[in-house]
C-alpha cells in the first residue's frame, strides 16, 4: 500500500512518507522501552528496593513522555500526508480523466472508475493512517522488547526471538484461511447478485409465466448455494481460529513454563522472572493482531492500486495547439483499419462526405456504422489508415478545435442535469435566445417545454432521464441546429423515433447550413431515399455505394434491403396476412 | 431508502427466529468472561509459589497449569459463541433472502420503476449482508468488551480497592482529557465531516460521469477545473475539521498507551507497597490487568458503528418486507368470454398528477383496439394496467365480465399475454425461456411455437440448440430476443393480448421476420397494441387517441382522419415522413 500510495503521491509524497514512517517506528521503539522498563520496576518492588523502584519509574515515565510526544507528532504528520495524497490524486485525476479518449466513457465505465476514485479518497482520508500507524507500531514494539529482554536473560530473548515468528504466522494464516472463504464466499456472492437483478429486470416475463419470489428456481438455487458455501467455509474459519488459538496459547504456556523452570532452578532470580510475565503478556498481544492489519494493509493497497491504475490508463496524444485549420466539412476516411478487443469491425475502408452531401450508413447491426461515426468524432484512433477533416488528420487537431467542426446526434445523447434551455445552448454558447428558440422550433422542443411544469426553464434530470427517449434526440437535434458546425454526424437511434421526432429530424436536416457535411446512420427510408450517397455496409467493409436509383439499378445487397424494409412498412397489425 | 432513523424494532423483529442461539451464544460469552480472571489469579498466586522464602515447585506447576487451562477454556468458550452466531447468521441470511425475494415477487410491478434493480440488490444482498456483522460479530464481541473488562475490573478491587482504582485511572483520565478539550458540538462536527466527504464523492461522480459531455462540446477542461477547485474546498474544509479532532483525540487516546497505563500503576503500585497496602505480585497482576483493558474500548466503539449500519439495514429489509402486496381475491372469479372492458380508471405514478384519468374504453371479444398518443400520453401505464402490473386507483379493469382484481394470478397469467418492446429474457436456457409461461408444453409444442414465430430455425442452429443458455452460449439479437418472447407468448396461448410497442423492431433487418411472428400471435385474440408507426395500425377496429391520461379521440382510422382532429395531425407528421 506505501508503494501505491506513493505512485499516487509522487516524489513530495515519497519524502513524507519516509518521514512518517521514521516517526512511526520511533514512536514503536519508545513504546518496546516503556514497557520493557515494567521489568525492572517490578523486580525491584520484589526485592523490597524502593529507591531503585522510583528510578526506574523515572526511566519508564522518561520513555512515556517521549512516546506521548512522538505518538501525536505521528498522527499529526500522517494526517497531513493523507491529505498531500489526496490532493496529488486529485490533481493528477483532474488532468488525466479528461485526456481519456470519448470512447472509453461507457455508463459502466464511468460508474466503475467514479467508485474507485470516491473509495480512493474515504480510504486516504479516513482509514489508511489507522492502519499504518498500529501496523509499523505492532511490529516495532514486540521487536523492541525482544531487545531488551536479551539484556535481562539471554535465554529469554532467545526464546522471544523464536515465538514471534510462531505467533505470527499462525495469526497469518488464520487470517488467510478466513480471508479464504471471505472471497469464495464473495465469489458466490456474485452469482446470486447477478440472478437478483436478473430476477428484478425480468419481473414481468417472470410472472406472466406464474413464477413469483422463489418459484423462480435459478434464483432460489442461488441463494441456496450461497447458504450452504456459507455453512462450509465456517468450518475452515474456524479451524483456523482454533489453530491460532492454540499455537498462541502453546507458545505462551512454553514462555511461562520456561520462566518457571528457570527460576525454580535456580538458573535465573525468580523475581526477574515473574516480573518478565507480565512482559510476555504485552508481547503477544500486538503480534496476534499484526496479522489482521496485514490483511487490511494488503486490501488496502488493492484498493489504492486501482486508483493508480486510472491514472496510468492510456490517453489520446493530442498537440498543444492544431497544426492547422480544416479548410472545411469534408471528411475523409482513408484505408481505415479499427477493431475493438480481438474483434475487427472496420476493414480497409475509404469513404469521403463533401461539404454540402448527405451521406448515409445503411447495414445490418453490427456491420460497423456506429463505428465509423465515432472514430471520425475521434472516440477512438484507428489502428490503420487516417481520417482527416478538412484536410487535416484528426490526431493534430486539438479536441477544442476538433469538437468546434462537429455536431453529434448520437444515441447516448449528451444531456446534463441542467435546464432544457441550456442544454440547447450548450452548442452555441453565443447564440442569442431567439436563435435558441427558432432551434428548438425546427427540432420541436417547444413542444417539450409546453409539457413540462417549468417550460424552457425545467431541468431534464441526470443524463437526461427526466425526458423520453425521442425528446432526448429533438433536444440534441435542436442543439446542433444551433451550432451550426461544418460536420453533422447524425444516428437515427432506431426506425421506432415516434412520429415528432422522426418529423423532427426531417426538418433539422433541411434547415441545416448549405455547405455542411452530413454522415446519418440512417433507419427511415426517407432519410435514406434522399441521401447524396449511400454507403452499404457489412462485414466492416463498404460493399456497394451510390445513390439511391443508382443502387436499386444494381439489384445487389441494397436493393434487397429496401425491399425488405418497405415490406415491413407497409405491414399492419391483425391483417390477415 | 435514505436515512431510515430507526429504533430497534426492526432489528429485533429480524432477529427473532434466531434468538435461541444467539442467547446461547451470549451466555457462553458471559462464561468465558467470568473464566477470563483465573489465569490473573493464577500469576498472582505464582508469583507467591515462587517468590516465597522456599520455593514451592508443586504449586508453581499447579498455578501454570491453571493458567493454561483457564485460558485454554475462555478461548473455547468464545468460539463456540461465535461459531453459533455464524451459523445463525448464514441460516438467518438464506431465509431473509428467501422471504424478500417472494415479497418482490407479489409487489405490484411498477415498484420496479420507481425503485430499480439497483435496489433489489442493495437490500437483498447489502442489507442482509450488514445483519452479518452485527449477528454473527458483534453480538458476541459486545458481550465480551462489556463483561471481560467488568471481571477484570471486579478482580483488581476483590484484590485491593486502592490498586482497582488504580486500574480505572487511565479511563478515567481520558474521559477527562477528552471532555476538556473536545470543543463544540461532536456529532454537529461529524455530521459537517460526512457532509464533506458525500460532497467530494459527488462531485468525483459529477466530474467522471460529466466529462464526456463536456469534451463533445470541446471544453472538458471546464470539468476538470470545477473538479480540482471542489477537491481543494474539501481539503480546506476537511483539514480544519479533522485536523483538530484528530490532535485533541490522539492527546486523550495517550491515556490509554501502554506506557501511560504502565507508569499510572506502577507508580501508584510503588506507592501502596511502600506504604505497606499492597504486595508486589498484586500490583503486576493489576497491571496486567489495567493494559488489557483498553483494548475492548476500542472494540465497542467498532461495536457501535456496525451497529448503526445493521439498524439501518433492518430498517430497509423490513420496509421492503411490508411492501403493500397485490392483493389476491378469496373467491376468485372466472371470466366468461374474452370482453375487455376499462371502466372510469384512474392511474398516477405521483399524487395529484394522474397518469390515466377517467378512461373507459371496451373491446369486445376478438375484437382490436390501438392506443396512441405523444410519449407521455399515458398509453404505456393503460396498456399495463391490463395485466395488472399496477392496480387502478378509481375506476376497474374487467375481462369477461371479471374485475382483473378479483381474478386468482394463475387464471389473470391464463387469460392476459403481454409482449414489451423491451424483451426479457433471463439467462436460463432458451426452452426453459419459452416454457416460462407453460412449464408442462412439450417438446413439440415448444418446438411448434418457435417456427410459429420464425426463430426455431435459427435455435436449431445454435451449437446447443434448445438448450442453449441465453447470455452464456448465444447472445441474441433484439430481433431474435422479440422472437422468441413471441413464441413464448404464444406458446401460452391467451386469449386477451397487449402489445406495448412491440411492432417497434430495434433490428430493421429481421423486421418482416417479427412481423409474420406477430400476425400469427394476434390471430383470434382480443388485442390492444400500444404503436408508435401509425402505418401498422390502421387496420384494427378502433384506435383510441390518449392526451395527459385522458382519450381524446376515438374511432377507426377512417374517421379519425375525417375528424382532422389530434390523429389526423399525428397522422400528418407519420406521412410526412413515411411518404
Amino acid at each position: 500500500m506505501i508503494r501505491a500510495l506513493i505512485d499516487i503521491g509522487g516524489p513530495t509524497a515519497r519524502r513524507d512518507m519516509r518521514r512518517f514512517l521514521a516517526f512511526a517506528i520511533a514512536n514503536g521503539i519508545s513504546q518496546g522501552v516503556a514497557l520493557a522498563a515494567m521489568v525492572p520496576v517490578l523486580a525491584s518492588l520484589f526485592h523490597g528496593d524502593m529507591r531503585a523502584a522510583g528510578i526506574w519509574l523515572l526511566v519508564l515515565a522518561a520513555a512515556a513522555a517521549i512516546h506521548a510526544f512522538l505518538v501525536v507528532t505521528s498522527t499529526r504528520i500522517g494526517f497531513a500526508t493523507s491529505m498531500k495524497v489526496i490532493e496529488t490524486m486529485h490533481d493528477r485525476l483532474g488532468r488525466h480523466v479528461v485526456r481519456l479518449p470519448l470512447g472509453w466513457f461507457e455508463p459502466r465505465q464511468t460508474a466503475r472508475i467514479s467508485h474507485i476514485a470516491v473509495r480512493g479518497t474515504m480510504f486516504v482520508a479516513q482509514t489508511a493512517m489507522d492502519i499504518l500507524i498500529p501496523f509499523v507500531v505492532n511490529i516495532v514494539t514486540p521487536a523492541t522488547i525482544t531487545v531488551v529482554a536479551y539484556a535481562f536473560d539471554w535465554r529469554l530473548g532467545v526464546a522471544l526471538t523464536v515465538a514471534a515468528p510462531l505467533i505470527y504466522l499462525a495469526a497469518l494464516l488464520a487470517g488467510r484461511a478466513t480471508a479464504r472463504a471471505e472471497d469464495h464466499l464473495h465469489d458466490i456472492a456474485i452469482d446470486t447478485d447477478n440472478r437478483l437483478l436478473e430476477f428484478a429486470r425480468n419481473q414481468v416475463a417472470l410472472r406472466a409465466g406464474g413464477l413469483r419470489g422463489t418459484d423462480y428456481t435459478p434464483l432460489a438455487e442461488a441463494i441456496e448455494a450461497q447458504r450452504r458455501a456459507g455453512r462450509r467455509s465456517l468450518w475452515s474459519q474456524v479451524f483456523g481460529q482454533v489453530l491460532q488459538g492454540f499455537v498462541v496459547q502453546a507458545v505462551f504456556g512454553a514462555l511461562v513454563g520456561l520462566a518457571v523452570l528457570w527460576a525454580l532452578g535456580g538458573s535465573a532470580d525468580p523475581v526477574l522472572m515473574v516480573a518478565m510475565i507480565g512482559l510476555i503478556a504485552q508481547f503477544t498481544g500486538p503480534l496476534r493482531i499484526l496479522a489482521d492489519l496485514g490483511t487490511a494493509l494488503h486490501r488496502a493497497g488493492t484498493e489504492v492500486g486501482e486508483v493508480r491504475d486510472i491514472l496510468t490508463l492510456p490517453t489520446l496524444p493530442e498537440p498543444e495547439t492544431s497544426r492547422g485549420t480544416p479548410r472545411d466539412g469534408t471528411i475523409e476516411l482513408d484505408g481505415v483499419h479499427f477493431r475493438y478487443g480481438e474483434r475487427p469491425l472496420l476493414n480497409d475502408l475509404d469513404l469521403t462526405v463533401r461539404p454540402g452531401e448527405m451521406t448515409a450508413l445503411v447495414g445490418a447491426s453490427g456491420s460497423g456504422k456506429t463505428t465509423i461515426t465515432r472514430l471520425v468524432a475521434r472516440f477512438h484512433d484507428v489502428d490503420a489508415g487516417q481520417i482527416r477533416m478538412g484536410g487535416i488528420p484528426l490526431p493534430e487537431l486539438t479536441e477544442v478545435d476538433r469538437m468546434q467542426h462537429l455536431s453529434l446526434v448520437f444515441q447516448d445523447v449528451y444531456l446534463f442535469d441542467d435546464t432544457l434551455e441550456a442544454n440547447i445552448a450548450l452548442g452555441n454558447p453565443d447564440a442569442d435566445t431567439a436563435a435558441i428558440r427558432r432551434a428548438a422550433e425546427l427540432a420541436r422542443v417547444d413542444e417539450i417545454a409546453a409539457r413540462l411544469p417549468e417550460g424552457w426553464q425545467s431541468r431534464v434530470g441526470e443524463g437526461g432521464k427526466l425526458l423520453s427517449g425521442g425528446e432526448r434526440q429533438r433536444v440534441s437535434i435542436a442543439r446542433a441546429l444551433v451550432k451550426q458546425a461544418p460536420v453533422l454526424l447524425l444516428d437515427e437511434a432506431t426506425a421506432a423515433l415516434d412520429p415528432t421526432t422522426a418529423r423532427a429530424v426531417q426538418t433539422a436536416l433541411d434547415a441545416l447550413p448549405e455547405q455542411t457535411a452530413v454522415l446519418v446512420i440512417a433507419h427511415q427510408l426517407d432519410t435514406i431515399a434522399r441521401a447524396d450517397t449511400i454507403a452499404f455496409l457489412e462485414g466492416g467493409r463498404i460493399v456497394e455505394q451510390g445513390s439511391h436509383a443508382e443502387l436499386l439499378a444494381r439489384d445487389g445487397r441494397y436493393t434487397h434491403f429496401w425491399r425488405q424494409r418497405e415490406r415491413a412498412q407497409g405491414w399492419r397489425v391483425a391483417a390477415d396476412s | 431508502m435514505n436515512e431510515p432513523r430507526a429504533g430497534t424494532q426492526p432489528l429485533l423483529r429480524l432477529l427473532a427466529p434466531v434468538a435461541v442461539p444467539v442467547i446461547i451464544a451470549i451466555v457462553l460469552q458471559i462464561g468465558a468472561a467470568v473464566v477470563s480472571v483465573i489465569p490473573y489469579l493464577a500469576i498472582l498466586r505464582l508469583s507467591r509459589a515462587l517468590l516465597a522464602q522456599t520455593p514451592d515447585p508443586q504449586a508453581a506447576w499447579a498455578q501454570v497449569g491453571w493458567f493454561l487451562g483457564a485460558i485454554g477454556l475462555q478461548t473455547l468458550l468464545g468460539s463456540l459463541a461465535l461459531l453459533l452466531t455464524h451459523f445463525a447468521d448464514v441460516e438467518l441470511q438464506a431465509r431473509l433472502r428467501r422471504d424478500l425475494t417472494d415479497t418482490l415477487g407479489r409487489v405490484p410491478l411498477g415498484w420496479f420503476d420507481d425503485a430499480g434493480s439497483a435496489r433489489v440488490r442493495q437490500c437483498v444482498q447489502n442489507d442482509v449482508d450488514s445483519l452479518h456483522h452485527l449477528v454473527a460479530h458483534s453480538v458476541v464481541e459486545a458481550v465480551a468488551a462489556v463483561f471481560t473488562p467488568l471481571a477484570g475490573v471486579a478482580f483488581c478491587f476483590w484484590v485491593d480497592w486502592r490498586l482497582g482504582l488504580a486500574a480505572l485511572a487511565p479511563m478515567v483520565l481520558y474521559f477527562a482529557i477528552y471532555s476538556l478539550l473536545a470543543r463544540g458540538d461532536m456529532r454537529e462536527i461529524m455530521a459537517r465531516i460526512a457532509a464533506g466527504l458525500s460532497q467530494v464523492s459527488a462531485a468525483i461522480v459529477d466530474y467522471v460521469g460529466g466529462v464526456a459531455v463536456l469534451k463533445v462540446f470541446g471544453r472538458g477542461g471546464e470539468g476538470s477545473a470545477r473538479f480540482t477547485h471542489v477537491s481543494r474546498e474539501f481539503r480546506t474544509e476537511f483539514s480544519a475539521l479533522v485536523g483538530p479532532q484528530m490532535k485533541i483525540q490522539s492527546i486523550a487516546l495517550l491515556a490509554l498507551a501502554g506506557p501511560a497505563v504502565a507508569l499510572i500503576c506502577l507508580g501508584l503500585g510503588t506507592w501502596f507497597t511502600g506504604a505497606g497496602w499492597t504486595a508486589p505480585g498484586e500490583v503486576l497482576v493489576v497491571t496486567i490487568v489495567a493494559l488489557l483493558l483498553p483494548s475492548t474500548l476500542y472494540t465497542v466503539a467498532a461495536a457501535t458503528q456496525a451497529r448503526g449500519e445493521s439498524l439501518e439495514a433492518a430498517a430497509r429489509i423490513t420496509a421492503l418486507l411490508d411492501e403493500p402486496q397485490l392483493s389476491e381475491p378469496t373467491e376468485p372469479g372466472t371470466p366468461r368470454g374474452h370482453d375487455v372492458v376499462i371502466e372510469h380508471a384512474d392511474f398516477s405514478y405521483v399524487p395529484g398528477r394522474k397518469a390515466v384519468d377517467d378512461v373507459s374504453l371496451t373491446v369486445p371479444e376478438g375484437g382490436t383496439l390501438a392506443l396512441v398518443g405523444r410519449s407521455g400520453s399515458g398509453k404505456s401505464t393503460l396498456a399495463t394496467l391490463l395485466a395488472r402490473f399496477r392496480d387502478v386507483e378509481a375506476g376497474a379493469i374487467r375481462i369477461g365480465g371479471i374485475d382483473v382484481r378479483e381474478m386468482s394470478p394463475e387464471t389473470l397469467r391464463r387469460t392476459v399475454g403481454i409482449v414489451l418492446q423491451d424483451v426479457q429474457l433471463p439467462a436460463i436456457s432458451i426452452a426453459d425461456n419459452l416454457r416460462l409461461g407453460s412449464p408442462s408444453a412439450t417438446d413439440e409444442q415448444v418446438h411448434e411455437a418457435a417456427a410459429a414465430a420464425r426463430i426455431h430455425e435459427r435455435i436449431m442452429q445454435l451449437p446447443r440448440g434448445y438448450d442453449s443458455v441465453v447470455g452464456e452460449d448465444v447472445r441474441l439479437s433484439g430481433g431474435e430476443a422479440q422472437r422468441v418472447a413471441i413464441a413464448r407468448t404464444l406458446l401460452m396461448d391467451t386469449p386477451v393480448l397487449v402489445l406495448d410497442e412491440a411492432t417497434s423492431a430495434t433490428d430493421p433487418e429481421s423486421e418482416v421476420e417479427i412481423q409474420q411472428a406477430l400476425a400469427r400471435l394476434t390471430r383470434g385474440r382480443t388485442v390492444v397494441v400500444v404503436a408508435h408507426r401509425l402505418s401498422t395500425i390502421v387496420d384494427l377496429d378502433a384506435i383510441a387517441v390518449l392526451e395527459e391520461g385522458r382519450v381524446l379521440e376515438y374511432g377507426t382510422h377512417a374517421e379519425l382522419v375525417a375528424r382532422g382532429g389530434a390523429y389526423a395531425a399525428l397522422w400528418a407528421d407519420y406521412q410526412g415522413v413515411a411518404a
